[in-house]
Formats: structure tokens, C-alpha cells, sequence
């Protein structure tokens, strides 16, 4: 089990190898379980551990950067000179900001230590009886069952001392069958809360449902979105949408409409590390407090987040979303929740004329950040569903569609929300939604 | 560090592993990036660790850790085999490893400036005169140019007593200019998008690519594209420039004949392929023009090295030859699927703390008989396409869709009005078998891929596509939304 212990040690060695010029120590440190598994048995399976600290000098406006993953004495000394020299070297930086001072952090306390200790049998046999369902239905199986700890350490010499851990779990799982599959997944800090052979279950479930495919015309149709693929349109509205670079240089879908309805009446979305749900720090990489923020508010745009320095532009606060220092993607929301709403995907399904029902998305990609047009192909489970029932599996579909306009037609949301991934990564609390109208533009072959 | 690696291999055998890989892996790298006038990014990062790869029982454990001291990498070796001894309670049969000869050798890429020893301010003061460039319309809100290189020593022993001492250098450039104005957002890159041109080469790469010289014409066409006409909708001849080539290569062809994910080892996050075993040497793939090269000894190449990770010797086989799919990438664990059974040497790991899989080398589309010029006046109707802006393909690899950031019409044999957002869609050998003519080798360019995505945890990789433009017939363009 890791402990601050390193972290402050190192701190203190920097800070006063540093020698009074102005400095900021980050230290990220991880240790990573996972066995992987496919066509029914462990494929891959490995445990690592490792630590990545990075130093940064500021002398006046010019700053030097340098990062290392040993602490002998010789090479943070060889660190703290290199970061020196660069800071000596490069030109100077006119909007760069003093480094901040001591900030106080609400409490966020996401460390479950059996997550840690979970042993590389335990796992095995937690995916052996996974697997088991599905041979017995004549399918194979793929996944990954995951654990870890993160823990991340922020201090400067200007006083400022940050420290956080969270543990999680992951349970994910792919279930083929002769011309089908499913999928389900489930993350949590707790590793007693991931239930992989319920998972294994619900994957099994599509997959034998999704057997015999039928081919339908690309085309518009009302879609119900589980969870995982509402995550997925979430993912390009925080990373083109809601950060205060894109939203400042007129490239995000809400620039200059603060104040102003943008999406349906229905969504309600803030960034918010402390919700149960998600994972992550209570403080940014500039060491400040991360703060809940609400980003649209019953379909009207509220606001983006912000670093230092955006704040610093928009003459605001920082929101405590700022990335490792220096950042060309500037501020970011990285615990993205959608409010769920009043429905359930079974009523989704039974109030539906025709439409389809889509477990997630897969290989999504930004076309216009403006926009917010994306594409990306089903996966893994999508349902013909008529007159309140599903009637047949249909073959994947390319879709090609505006989060924005989507987010303008959505009907119902879930009332549940989970925590979801999408494609690219993330890591999103969301529930199912009902979309009217949603653009398929092509077909593909199974 | 051979005595390091043996503390590793010694311990893994006491342990009962039948097998065991140990690499020792230093990587050092430097990213600079200049954004809108600021220093945007900047890392000089180094660090070292060791990982450790067995078979214990008949099946695979992995320990890693950033620790040389002795007693850690005992630690990490008997962890490995713990590790193994678990995955053994769930497997069918044993792991098999083709056989390979034993070498005992090192190899480095080739380089003539050690981009490492060029100054920092050297390489700003370039990515500031570029910066500047950019942004001499007011349209531009957003300049961003960068350079990075990196090298990673590493080595390898295994119980069979190879032993490699491998190091791979590899240095890039590039800048965007992304205009915008009434709600309008549109981005020129150069000499590609996603950060620029990266080869395995030294500073001379830099040195060699007009890079001041194109910033202009990069900041006008991103501005012009704000009022360009929209990609019409239908179906066209395409010609596509080797940048987008390169990816349209990678994404279908590169990913769907990796071997692990033809077995399914890959579904549960890339997906798998449709090149499955029983298309290999007669499933046609593509038109009698269309051969493409999997090669890990061009000079240049960003996979380019002496031996995978594997140990095995890098070599040079086809993957599509005259339209015919002739060939896998494959490593040492899955190549006895096949009949010839030894490894491509395809095995390659992100980092001392990931495991080595398999991932696609340089893989190039040969080169043809045309030219540029005469590849236009040859097309009656159609749209050129360059740079590629976005990119998705289904999960067996059937259905793509690339964006790419500009286009021209093509009427009558000539160039007509600049496009915007232009889009097309197909399916993989329908695309491929629709390739009527490409370029010849004065116009084949070596280009990088520095983001290829790919395991759980997920991993990174680098490889380069050769490609000369090439036309392709009645494609799905202007992509509906």
C-alpha cells in the first residue's frame, strides 16, 4: 500500500536542492494490476509499478520543466539543474503566473484498500467463473479485470502542500458468439462493488440476443443509448466544448452563449469530482481546489472551466481544472456527470414506435468542434425496437451526428447514472437517453 | 546491465519459469511546443526501469518495476512467476514460442545530429519564427507548432541467451493553423496533422524539411477554407495525397492483419479483423495495383529497428501483393499459427513497464507509374483530398471514415475550387479493390504515425506508411450528417 511517506521526502529534497528559486514539485505515483483475458482464458496478465515526479522552476517570467522516475540524490539534483537551465535558457513566458500559495481542500477520500491487495489469483478465479458462463453457452469470452492505486502529490515553495489517492477497480467484458457480441463493464473504488460475473451475465444476455442480425437502411431513427454510449457524446462536448482555450478562442459550441439555451431543457451537466461516482483528485496540477461546477443548467450554458490562467483572461476565478503545467489544451473537465432524469431504459423501450436500441459506441471521432460533429460505429448489441418492443438484432451502424443537436432532441433520460468510458477513455456519470432523430449514414458487414 | 538482466533471468528459473524475457529500458525525451506566442509545452523527461516477462507453468506473467537494485529485481522476477502460476489455473494448452535464433548483438538507428545536443533555443527560436508566421492574420486563433525527439536504450536478454543492446532514436516537427471566425473553425497542418513529420532519424530531419517555407501558405489555406465550399455529396473519384494515405494504410491494413486480433485477443478494446485465417494467401484485398510492404529495416522508419522485443531480427515481407493478401504482422507467441510458423518480429512494448504485443511495423503502399500532375489531368471529375482531420474505423476494420482537412475539385483533368470539411467513407476492400492508378517513388514519402492506440492497459506505438498519391474510383465523399 503506498503512503504520502515518498512524497513528502521528496518534496523536501527538491524544495531544498531548489535552493530558494521559486519551484513545484509533482509527483505521480501508480501501481497497476491486470489480467486480461480472451477466447476464454488469460491471455495476459501483469502488475506494475511505477512513479513519475516532474519538476518545475520559475525565475521570474521564464520557466524550465524536467521529469524523472528515480530519487537517488544524484538524479533529482541532475533534475532540478536541468529544470533550472531550461528556466535560465528559454524565453520568457509574459502571462506566466506566480506560483500560488497554501489552499485549503475539501475532503475527498476514494483509497479502498482491498482494491490494492486484491491478489493476481483472486483475480483469475473472479475471471474463471466469468468465462465459465459463457463457454457453457458455446460463446468465448474477452475482457480485463483491472485494479490499482493512484496517488498524486502537489507542493511549491510558496508553501502550497497537496496530497490525494484514489484506488479503482475494472471489470470489462466482450462476449462473442457466432455473428454477435456483448458487452458490459463496471468501475469503482472498491473492487467488492465490481461483479464480474453479473457482468459477464448482462454481456452473455446481448450476445445471445444479438445472434442472426438483420440488415436495416442507414438512415435517421429515434435511438436509446445505454449509459456507455451517452459517454461517448459526452467525451467531445468536454474535450472541445467545455474547457475555457476552446470556449475563449471562439472554437467551442458554447462560445459567447453563456446565459443562453443550448441544449434541451432536460440536461443538466456539472463537473463534479466529489459525486460518489466518479475518481479523482480534489485539487488540480496548479495545486488549486477543484471545484464543483455547473456547466449547463436545465439546457442552458452556465459556463467552462478554468485554470489560473484563463481565469486570469476572463478576469474570473480558477475553477481547479488546470492539467500539468505548461498545457496546450489549457483547462479540462475531468469528472463530467449528466443529471439523470425520470425514465428508465425498459420505459424507453416501451414508449418507442421505432427506433433502436444501442449498447455503446466504438472508434468515435471529432469532425467540427463547433458543431460538436462526430462519428463512430455501434458495438457490441443494437436492437430493432417497435411498437414498445425490441422485435430483432440489426447489423452495426456508422452513425454521423451533432452532440448538439442530439442533445437538443433528447425525450427521456435514465434515472440511474453510472460511470462510464467511453472510446477514447474519460470516465463519465451518466444515465441511458432517448434521442429522437439520430443520423446513421452508412451500414457496415456484420 | 547484462549482469542485472542475468540477476532477473537466474531468479525467474529458480522459480520454475520455462521461459523469461527481462528488459532494461532508459528513454529520455524532449517536447517542445509553441502556442500562439507562448511557450506551450516543454519536457525533458528521462527514466529507466525493468520488466519482466515469463512462462511459468505454460502460461504468461509480467512484473515491472523502476527499481535496478538487486534485491527489487529479484522482487520483480518472483512476482512475475507468481503472476504466471495464476494465469496457468485458466489456460487451454501451453504457451509455445516460435523458435528463433540466439543473438547476442546491439544495434542503433542511424543518425547524423544528435538531436539531443541541439539547443533548446535553437529549436525555438525556429518554433517561434514559424509561430509568428502563422499569425499574421488576425484570423488565426490559434498557432501551434512543435518539435520533439526521443531515444530509448534498451536491453534485452532472455533464457536462451539473447542478448540485445538496442537503441532507437527518433525526431520530428511539424505546426497547425487553425482559423476561425462566424462560428467557422478550420485548420491547415504541416507537413501532416497530429504534431507533424516524425521519422527515426536525427536533428537532420529538421534541418531538412521546409518547414518556414510552407507557414505562409499553411496560414492562407486555413483561412481561405473559412469561405471554401463544402465537400458535395456523392459519389467521386478520389485522389488522396500520401498524409492521408498513410493513415487510410494504417487503419486498413495495419491493425486488421496484426495476428493477435485475427484470434480475438483484441476484442474487448480495438476490436478484431476481417482478415481471419482462412483468407490468408487467396482473399483478394485489393486491386492488381495495390502491394503493400510491411518493412521494419527502411531507413527511417519509426519502427524501424535491429530486433523486436522478442529478439527477434527485423525483416521486410508483403502484406497485400498485387491485390492479394499474402501476409501477417506477427511475434513469437501466435506466428506458430501459422504454416511457415517463425515471427515477422512484430512484438514491441511502450514502455519497461508495459508487455511486448504485437503491433504493425512501417507498412507502405508501393509505389506506381504515375504522376501527380498526370494523375489530375487523367481524371475527368473527382475531389483531392489532403491531410487527414479525422479518422474512425468499425471494430473488424470493414467500415472507415477518414475527414481530411482540405480538397480541390477536380474537373476536366485540372484543380478547381478549395473544399471544406471533406469526408469519405467505405469499406475496406471494396475501397482498396476501387485503386486505379498510383504514384511513382519520386513522389513516395515515409510518413509517421507517433499515436497508435492499442492494449489494455492501452499502449502507445510509432510506425511510418510509404505512400505516393493514388485515385480511387467511385468513393462515398461529403459524408451527411
Amino acid at each position: 500500500m503506498m503512503d504520502e511517506t515518498r512524497f513528502r521526502d521528496v518534496a523536501e529534497q527538491v524544495m531544498a536542492l531548489a535552493d530558494g528559486t521559486a519551484v513545484e514539485i509533482l509527483l505521480a505515483e501508480q501501481r497497476e494490476g491486470l489480467t486480461r483475458f480472451g477466447n476464454n482464458i488469460v491471455s495476459q496478465h501483469i502488475e506494475t509499478d511505477n512513479a513519475e515526479l516532474v519538476v518545475r522552476v520559475q525565475k521570474g517570467k521564464h520557466q524550465g520543466r524536467a521529469g524523472c522516475n528515480q530519487f537517488d540524490r544524484a538524479t533529482l539534483e541532475r533534475t532540478v539543474k536541468k529544470a533550472g537551465r531550461m528556466a535560465a535558457a528559454l524565453p520568457e513566458d509574459p502571462a506566466l503566473l506566480p506560483l500560488p500559495g497554501p489552499q485549503t481542500y475539501q475532503p475527498l477520500s476514494r483509497v479502498v484498500p482491498a482494491t490494492a491487495a486484491v491478489s493476481p489469483d483472486e483475480k483469475v478465479e473472479a475471471v474463471r467463473l466469468a468465462v465459465a458462463l459463457c463457454g457453457k453457452k458455446k460463446t468465448t469470452a474477452a475482457g480485463i479485470f483491472s485494479h490499482g492505486m493512484q496517488m498524486t502529490g502537489l507542493a511549491n515553495s510558496n508553501g502550497l502542500y497537496a496530497y490525494n489517492a484514489y484506488t479503482s477497480a475494472q471489470f470489462s467484458v466482450t462476449v462473442m458468439a457466432r455473428d454477435s457480441s456483448g458487452w458490459a463493464e463496471s468501475t469503482h473504488s472498491n473492487i467488492r462493488a465490481v461483479h464480474p460475473e453479473a457482468l459477464a451475465s448482462i454481456a452473455l444476455k446481448r450476445a445471445l440476443a444479438g445472434r442472426r442480425p438483420r440488415n436495416l437502411p442507414p438512415g435517421e431513427y429515434d435511438v436509446i443509448l445505454e449509459p456507455a454510449a451517452v459517454a461517448e457524446l459526452l467525451l467531445f462536448m468536454a474535450w472541445e466544448g467545455f474547457g475555457a482555450l476552446p470556449y475563449l478562442e471562439g472554437r467551442s459550441f458554447i462560445s459567447g452563449k453563456i446565459g443562453q439555451k443550448v441544449l434541451s431543457d432536460k440536461v443538466m451537466i456539472v463537473d463534479d469530482v466529489y459525486n460518489h461516482q466518479t475518481l479523482g483528485l480534489n485539487f488540480d496540477y496548479e495545486g488549486m481546489p477543484r471545484r464543483r461546477v455547473v456547466l449547463v443548467d436545465h439546457g442552458i450554458a452556465m459556463g467552462v472551466v478554468h485554470d489560473r490562467r484563463s481565469a486570469k483572461e476572463a478576469e474570473t476565478e480558477s475553477t481547479g481544472h488546470a492539467l500539468p503545467q505548461p498545457n496546450t489544451n489549457g483547462p479540462m473537465p475531468l469528472n463530467l456527470m449528466l443529471a439523470g432524469g425520470d425514465s428508465t431504459v425498459e420505459e424507453m423501450i416501451a414508449g418507442t414506435r421505432r427506433g433502436l436500441l444501442i449498447t455503446h459506441f466504438h472508434y468515435t471521432n471529432i469532425l467540427d468542434p463547433v458543431t460538436l460533429l462526430i462519428t463512430g460505429m455501434t458495438r457490441d448489441g443494437v436492437f430493432l425496437v417497435e411498437k414498445g418492443r425490441i422485435r430483432h438484432p440489426v447489423r452495426n451502424f456508422r452513425f454521423t451526428e451533432s452532440v448538439v443537436k442530439a442533445f437538443n432532441q433528447i425525450e427521456s433520460l435514465g434515472r440511474e447514472t453510472a460511470y462510464a468510458h467511453a472510446f477514447w477513455g474519460g470516465g463519465i456519470g451518466c444515465p441511458a437517453a432517448k434521442i429522437r432523430g439520430f443520423n446513421f449514414s452508412s451500414g457496415t458487414r456484420f | 546491465m547484462r549482469d542485472l538482466t542475468a540477476i532477473a533471468l537466474n531468479t525467474a528459473k529458480r522459480y520454475g519459469a520455462s521461459y523469461t524475457d527481462v528488459r532494461i529500458l532508459q528513454v529520455t525525451l524532449e517536447d517542445l511546443t509553441v502556442r500562439n506566442g507562448e511557450l506551450g509545452d516543454l519536457r525533458q523527461d528521462e527514466s529507466i526501469g525493468l520488466g519482466v516477462r515469463v512462462i511459468v507453468d505454460g502460461a504468461w506473467g509480467f512484473a515491472a518495476g523502476p527499481s535496478l537494485a538487486k534485491a527489487d529485481i529479484r522482487k520483480t522476477a518472483i512476482q512475475a512467476c507468481r503472476i504466471a502460476k495464476a494465469s496457468a489455473k485458466l489456460k487451454k494448452g501451453k504457451i509455445r514460442l516460435s523458435r528463433e535464433e540466439t543473438v547476442d548483438t546491439s544495434w542503433q538507428t542511424p543518425i547524423v545530429i544528435d538531436p539531443f545536443k541541439v539547443p533548446a533555443t535553437e529549436k525555438l527560436d525556429l518554433l517561434f519564427r514559424i509561430d509568428e508566421i502563422l499569425r499574421k492574420d488576425r484570423r488565426i486563433k490559434v498557432a501551434e507548432s512543435t518539435m520533439g525527439c526521443a531515444r530509448e536504450r534498451q536491453w534485452l536478454a532472455t533464457s536462451e541467451g539473447t542478448f540485445i543492446d538496442q537503441t532507437l532514436t527518433r525526431t520530428g516537427a511539424g505546426y497547425s493553423a487553425t482559423a476561425v471566425e462566424g462560428g467557422e473553425v478550420q485548420k491547415r497542418s504541416y507537413p501532416m496533422s497530429f504534431g507533424g513529420q516524425y521519422m527515426g532519424m536525427g536533428y537532420e530531419l529538421v534541418r531538412g524539411l521546409p518547414l518556414i517555407e510552407n507557414a505562409e501558405k499553411t496560414r492562407e489555406e486555413a483561412v481561405a477554407l473559412l469561405t471554401a465550399r463544402p465537400c458535395p455529396s456523392g459519389k467521386k473519384n478520389l485522389i488522396l495525397d500520401g498524409t492521408q494515405l498513410a493513415l487510410q494504410i494504417h487503419e486498413s491494413m495495419g491493425h486488421p492483419s496484426e495476428l493477435d486480433r485475427v484470434l480475438g485477443l483484441e476484442e474487448n478494446y480495438a476490436g478484431r479483423s476481417f482478415l481471419t485465417l482462412e483468407k490468408f494467401g487467396k482473399f483478394r484485398y485489393g486491386s492488381d495495383r495495390v502491394t503493400l510492404m510491411a518493412d521494419s529495416t527502411v531507413p527511417g522508419g519509426l519502427a524501424t529497428i535491429g530486433y523486436d522485443d522478442d529478439g527477434v531480427r527485423a525483416q521486410r515481407w508483403p502484406i497485400v501483393q498485387n491485390g492479394i493478401f499474402v501476409g501477417y504482422h506477427t511475434n513469437r507467441e501466435f506466428a506458430p499459427v501459422l504454416k511457415d510458423g517463425g515471427s515477422r518480429g512484430c512484438c514491441r512494448a511502450d514502455s519497461w513497464a508495459s508487455l511486448p504485443m504485437i503491433r504493425i511495423t512501417n507498412l507502405s503502399l508501393m509505389p506506381g507509374d504515375w504522376t501527380p500532375e498526370g494523375l489530375i489531368a487523367d481524371t475527368k471529375g473527382g475531389i483531392l483530398m489532403c491531410t487527414n482531420k479525422s479518422w474512425s474505423i468499425d471494430q473488424m476494420r470493414y467500415n472507415f471514415q477518414f475527414g481530411c482537412e482540405i480538397g480541390w475539385e477536380i474537373k476536366n483533368g485540372k484543380l478547381g475550387a478549395m473544399l471544406k470539411n471533406c469526408t469519405y467513407q467505405g469499406i475496406t476492400p471494396d475501397f482498396w479493390g476501387s485503386c486505379d492508378a498510383v504514384c511513382t517513388g519520386d513522389h513516395w514519402t515515409l510518413w509517421g504515425v507517433v499515436n497508435c492506440g492499442k492494449g489494455q492497459p492501452a499502449q502507445t506505438a510509432a510506425m511510418s506508411h510509404g505512400a505516393a498519391p493514388a485515385r480511387f474510383r467511385n468513393v462515398t465523399v461529403g459524408v451527411k450528417a
